[in-house]
């Protein structure tokens, strides 16, 4: 993986090994210049060793995260990779013909349509002799390959898109490609007439071994072969593509010719560059260059096939790549939320550690420590924790991959892609940087933050006042409104924030003065976040946020960038509460209303749409979903701290009924309403975590109702996909014919033809656009598949429809007047979305039910044949996955396609029917015919299982956040034993008893998880809520349905867990003896 | 002197000892002390840091447990109470006044008062009011929901010594009762005492530096070595009826 997020995965980690490098160097730094200042720091690590094991524990969780992540899309990528040179082999690129409307403006071989179109030997001999006297090409290999149905007579079983491929066996002589799955290279010249190399892909559909006889049918006529031997998957054995199109066999090329009939014909040239398979890319480019220039000129000649090259090698690594960079993003953007809860414990961490050493802070500061030192010596012990923490993460990180490795190796077997753990060393730099990095710059503002103590108060151990008082009476208005702008600081900070300026700038000047070297961009980024940290040193937080929303807002708006505009929104009112509170203003009431302000902007507005209303509609796309998880906690965070009060009010009265619970309960809910920031933070880690996965179950369980429902199908049972080489005029009669009992089970059938969106462009009239131009006709045709529907196919399918044309009472009444007019259509939901591509239908919206009718031109992109259809309806998002495209009369198709690209029939059985057996018996009775059958119920379930399958890999990995909540809980309770070991004794001298104790402890973990855990359920079942109301408002799914139980186990273990961490400290302070802890200071 | 077994003790002490083992080194705090206080007495206790005062206390309170020897409260042996007893006894029987006041930061004034009533098994409504009765009677209604961060040092010991009351104890342990209050304050906690020993006719033993604090109790014994080494009535003690005098006298063996 070369990239992520579009930055160069090796300047990620320059910059990050750069930045690891400043941080260890400051570490260095103190070590060498204030030994005092490092010895103190490093002397309080084995002070308290559960604690200390806690914090590392802490400090490597984030790590774990980001490492699982990276090795993750390293494993993804290098398998995916694995597949493309295993299945490829010598094959670095391949000749094939290609055709295109040239009314398309048809110049390019990628926007061409790939047809196993055969040439001539003739017409590319020389070509062929020309290729292979490159210097970077070892072999030049013409073929001839076509699908046919290959069947097992004897276990009736067949593959009815098995490959037959041809290679010439001189020039295929030196590759390795043919390779015995029991090892040993195969060459074609050793078979004789008859015989086959069967691949291992048709050898398990068709249970063959070597010697046994398979049946080949082209065209209607068979041919009885027998398997030579099984070779291994590879695109010169026959294995055309993914899954199922990986069956296939390998003969010599005459053989081939012969049985499709086409002697002296080909349909490919293989290429190989030299060196093996891996190696052999780095020429791709190249020789692809050269070829296409012979080809060019080629194509000029009279008569010549329309022949171009494709780097097939290259294009399967950049796929990969890309493949493995989305699931690296993907997993680091959910992994986000783990990450952000293991930054605050860090920050927790810090803060107790600093409260815990208040009074020798202060003793420290008392005589003579400056607070510079007092950040160094935290500092220190941070780095300590850290160096070490990071690298136990990272392999932790990597071992977490690897068991999910196993997981989707499980997931994507059925694609037939193997998936083996993997992880380069890039990885876990970046991953070991990246903790570290992390961790420094927390450490370094915890340390910052907590070294602004007052030296009496931190000896005597006395709480800061919580309410400072109003600032203007002291220092004037306007001292004071520069106070809320500017941070103090002494020259020696001042000095600080000069340097980091000055450094800023110039590494800034230096990168933009030269190139772009990857070498600049560091310098360009480092200078960035020098910058960014003289910012964060000299401008007040709340100054910062309301005047970093301002130009947030104005840019999501400009550009309708959702981020940017809803984040903007979002830190205005926090950084305007900051301010406010600055003027001595109720804390209560400005957190109150930022919280609610949030949650407004964040879970209600989507049924309201006021931001849409004044800022238009934005885009956003994953990272919304991080964004609104950490405005909600955040939000969350501050209703339910700053009203904890209120809230329990209620649960203290029903306390008065709980007897003896109520001295225990009275102290479990004091202390942390005491505690507004250790309680917030550790509140905002569960509510985090959890939020995220509630709002995951929530969408996969509503989505799983629509897209799995019964719905979904049609009103159909089973499917018959036949083979185009032996259609199925009429499926019943043939049923009932052969005798099969299948045929008295079914109830109707309809047939769909399919025309793929290789094959098929549309054009969406609208003003200002005419799509009869040939100029205009590229930027505005889309691909997209058109299906034709026999009248029974459109007199009994129940396909629901979302929107419907004006003057149409029912879907039934779209449906007939597509019936009985040729010129109407019915479009699926994905075609006004664009989920995968341009939406193809414009001004239909997914929430409208009603719509004005909309003109299509559709076209054949081969033959530029082209009608007009009006669009009368869109199918429910639900069954819009298993009836894509565009749906028009079977004669509709015919006047514009002519022959379809394949045919489905659709089978309603009667009540009472077992659709699989149904669908064994049909493929039975049809087994030479290569038609293959299903019941859409089982494929929708097997589909199910599989998302189902990958997404609790995803929400496992989410819930790797729940041990930062767990570790925060575990942190909290140990230190609070110690924090209170006075107070302990003092509650057992007034007669709590030891169980009271241990209860007191139990109850305020409790209390915190509870709040954190019942915050993220309640406020992502409203986003979910929203989100899925909003999505589902016409789609005939009855109202949103709450995954109660995948809820309850998500609360339950995150609840569970944080309360059995405080088993063990709870116990302890409830053994403490009396007149110690008494004494104890 | 044995115990007289007519007179009915809060509080008796048999040859009580105590020692403390602290790595390698072992520190005998109690040598077979024995003591016994009358109901309504006012004893305290002095002598230098170490001779083991506050260790008595903690050992005749039942914070602390015993090596050897029987100690009786209210005619209880403490030493035969399981834990959870001796919580519900003190809940029940005892009030405590520590140097430091040890009230509960997070905690109001009068939430700190009203705690051992609401351990003893009162309701919420019945410990809220007797806890405000407390609080009035050290002169802190208007500071009730104050926390104690908000109070100075000598309304925080008035809270203490409320709290101390709350449940009428038949017996109230002062640890240093007057230990972190200046002069004027300290003297105002013990005029508080005092006239609650008067009123109710509590018991109070006070572990003490401060023979001016001393003085106001009726009795001073004083400690060194982990021993009692004297024991002799104040000018209070000596102006007390004699039969309550003669009560008092001579409860504690001298070694």
């Amino acid at each position: 993986m070369d990239e992520l997020f579009g930055i160069s995965m090796n300047l990620i980690m320059y910059v990050l090994l750069g930045v690891l490098g400043v941080s260890l160097a400051s570490i260095a730094l103190v070590a060498l210049r204030n030994r005092v200042m490092f010895k103190l720091g490093v002397r309080n690590i084995p002070r308290r060793k559960a604690q200390t094991s806690l914090i590392v524990i802490g400090l490597m969780l984030s790590t774990v995260i980001i490492a699982a992540a990276f090795a993750t899309g390293d494993t993804v990528d290098r398998s995916i990779t694995s597949e493309a040179y295993t299945l490829l082999g010598s094959m670095d690129e391949v000749i094939q013909v290609r055709v295109g409307n040239e009314d398309e403006g048809f110049d390019d071989p990628s926007q061409g349509v790939v047809r196993e179109e055969s040439f001539s030997e003739a017409s590319v001999s020389s070509l062929i002799e020309t290729i292979a006297s490159y210097p970077e090409v070892d072999a030049v290999v013409p073929g001839y390959s076509d699908l046919a149905v290959a069947v097992n007579l004897e276990e009736r079983l067949s593959s009815p898109l098995f490959t037959v491929l041809g290679l010439d066996p001189e020039r295929s002589r030196e590759l390795p490609d043919i390779e015995d799955v029991r090892g040993g290279r195969l060459r074609l010249d050793d078979l004789a007439a008859g015989e086959i190399y069967v691949n291992e892909s048709a050898a398990e559909e068709l249970n063959v071994r070597a010697g046994d006889a398979i049946t080949i049918i082209t065209r209607g006529s068979r041919s009885e072969f027998r398997v030579k031997a099984v070779v291994e998957d590879r695109r010169l054995a026959g294995s055309g593509g993914i899954s199922a199109r990986r069956e296939g066999g390998v003969l010599p090329l005459a053989t081939a010719q012969e049985l499709f009939g086409s002697p002296g014909r080909l349909t490919l040239i293989a290429v190989s560059n030299k060196g093996d398979a891996r190696a052999g890319v780095k020429y791709s480019a190249a020789v692809e260059e050269r070829i296409e220039g012979e080809l060019a000129t080629l194509r000029q000649r009279e008569g010549a096939p329309r022949l171009f090259v494709v780097a097939i090698k290259q294009i399967g690594v950049d796929f990969a790549e890309l493949f493995a960079n989305i699931f690296t993003s993907f997993f680091l953007v959910l992994g986000l939320f783990s990450i952000a809860a293991g930054i605050l414990l860090i920050f927790m961490i810090f803060v107790m550690l600093a409260a815990e050493r208040k009074p020798e802070m202060g003793m420290a500061r008392a005589v003579g420590t400056k607070r510079f030192d007092l950040v160094q010596i935290f500092l220190s012990e941070g780095m300590s924790y850290n160096v070490l923490a990071a690298m136990v993460g990272t392999g932790l990180g990597v071992l977490v991959a690897f068991a999910m490795a196993r997981i989707m190796a499980a997931i994507f077997a059925q694609f037939d892609i193997s998936i083996s753990p993997h992880v380069t060393f890039r990885s876990l730099a970046v991953s070991y940087a990246l903790g570290v990095v992390l961790t420094f710059l927390t450490v370094t503002f915890s340390s910052w933050r907590v070294s602004y103590i007052n030296i009496v108060r931190a000896i005597r151990d006395i709480p800061e006042p919580s309410q400072p008082r109003p600032r203007w009476r002291a220092r004037g208005f306007f001292s004071t409104l520069l106070g809320l702008v500017v941070k103090r600081g002494s020259r020696r900070s001042w000095a600080i924030r000069g340097g980091l300026l000055l450094s800023g700038l110039v590494l800034q000047v230096g990168a933009g003065s030269a190139g772009v070297t990857e070498l600049q961009i560091a310098a360009g980024m480092l200078g960035g976040l020098a910058i960014a940290v003289f910012v964060f040193l000299t401008f007040q937080i709340g100054f910062l946020f309301v005047i970093g929303g301002v130009p947030l807002i104005y840019f999501g708006a400009s550009e309708l960038n959702a981020f940017a505009l809803l984040f903007g929104l979002s830190l205005a009112p926090i950084g305007l509460a900051l301010i406010i509170r600055s003027f001595g203003f109720n804390e209560r009431i400005a957190y109150t209303a930022a919280g609610v302000f949030l949650i407004y902007i964040w879970e209600i507005d989507f049924s309201v749409g006021l931001v849409e209303r004044i800022f238009g509609e934005a885009e956003g796309d994953i990272e919304m979903f991080f964004l609104s998880g950490v405005m909600v906690t955040v939000a969350a965070t501050f209703i339910v701290v700053y009203n904890a009060d209120l809230i329990l009010g209620p649960l203290t009265r029903l306390g008065r009924g709980l007897g003896a619970l109520l001295p225990s309960m009275k102290m479990a809910v004091a202390y942390p309403l005491a505690s507004k920031m250790r309680t917030g933070l550790t509140m905002a880690m569960f509510c985090l975590v959890v939020f995220a996965l509630t709002v995951m179950s929530s969408m996969n369980y509503n989505f799983n109702r629509l897209f799995l429902s019964d719905r979904s199908l049609g009103g159909w049972d089973v499917y018959v996909d036949e083979n185009p080489t032996n259609p199925i005029d009429d499926l019943k009669a043939e049923l009932a014919a052969a005798g099969s009992p299948a045929a008295s089970q079914i109830q109707a059938v309809g047939v769909t033809s399919f025309v793929t969106q290789r094959n098929a462009r549309l054009c969406q009239e609208v003003a200002g656009r005419d799509c009869g131009l040939a100029t205009e006709a590229k930027a505005v045709f889309n691909s997209y598949a058109v299906r034709g529907e026999d009248a029974a196919f459109l007199a009994n399918a129940e396909l629901p429809l979302q929107t419907r044309a004006r003057g149409y009472s029912s879907d039934d009444a779209v449906w007939q007047a597509v019936a009985a007019d040729p010129s109407f259509g019915v479009i699926d939901s994905i075609a006004i979305t664009g989920d995968f591509g341009p939406a193809v239908v414009e001004g239909v919206q997914p929430g409208d039910r009603e719509m004005d009718p909309v003109t299509l031109t559709v076209r054949d992109a081969i033959t530029g044949n082209s009608r007009t259809i009006m669009v009368i309806g869109v199918i429910e998002m639900g069954a819009s996955n298993n009836f894509n495209g565009l749906h028009v009369s079977e004669a509709t198709l015919t006047d514009v396609f002519g022959e379809p690209d394949s045919r489905r029939h659709y089978v309603k059985t009667v009540a009472g029917a077992n659709d699989r057996q149904v669908a064994r018996e049909i493929e039975s009775v049809l087994l030479t015919t290569g038609a293959q059958s299903e019941s859409l119920r089982y494929e929708a379930d097997q589909l199910a299982s599989t998302q189902n399958g990958f997404f609790y890999l995803m929400q496992g990995f989410m819930g790797l956040g729940l041990f930062v909540g767990v570790a925060a809980v575990g942190v909290i309770a140990f230190r609070t034993v110690v924090e209170r070991r006075q107070q302990i004794g003092m509650l057992r001298a007034l007669g709590y008893t030891r169980r009271m104790i241990g209860l007191t402890f139990l109850m305020e973990s409790a209390f915190i998880s509870f709040m954190g855990v019942l915050s993220g359920v309640v406020f992502a079942l409203i986003l979910a809520r929203q989100l899925i109301t909003e999505e589902f408002a016409n789609q005939g799914v009855s109202s949103f349905a709450v995954p109660w139980l995948q809820i309850g186990v998500i609360a339950g273990l995150a609840f569970g867990s944080a309360v059995l961490m405080t088993l063990i400290p709870s116990r302890q302070a409830a053994r403490i003896p009396i007149a110690q802890a008494l004494r104890y200071e | 002197m044995a115990p007289d077994a007519a007179i009915p003790y809060a509080v008796e002490a048999v040859d009580v000892a105590k020692t403390y083992h602290t790595d390698d080194i072992e520190v005998q705090a109690l040598r077979g002390v024995s003591l016994a206080v009358p109901k309504g007495d006012m004893v305290a206790i002095m002598g230098p840091s170490g001779c083991g005062k506050t260790t008595l206390l903690n050992c005749l309170s039942g914070l602390d447990t015993v090596d050897a020897g029987i100690v009786r409260v209210d005619g209880v042996d403490i030493s035969q109470l399981s834990d959870n007893e001796k919580s519900g006894y003190r809940a029940r029987s005892m009030g405590f006044v520590f140097q430091f006041y040890n009230l509960l930061p997070v905690l109001s004034a009068v939430e700190n008062v009203e705690l051992p009533l609401l351990v003893s098994g009162s309701s919420a409504k019945e410990a809220r009011e007797r806890a405000m009765h407390a609080l009035s009677l050290v002169h802190l209604t208007e500071w009730a929901t104050h926390r104690p961060a908000q109070l100075s040092g000598g309304q925080r010991q008035r809270v203490t010594i409320a709290r101390a009351l709350v449940n009428e104890p038949a017996i109230v342990w002062g640890d240093e009762p007057t230990g972190d209050l200046d002069s004027k304050n300290a003297d105002e906690i013990m005029d508080l005492i005092v006239s609650l020993n008067e009123t109710n006719r509590q018991t109070f033993v006070i572990v003490t530096h401060d023979l001016h604090v001393a003085e106001k109790t009726f009795r001073i014994i004083n400690m060194l070595d982990g021993k009692i080494v004297d024991e002799a009535p104040t000018e209070r003690g000596r102006a007390l009826p004699a039969g309550r005098q003669a009560r008092f006298a001579g409860a504690a063996e001298v070694t």
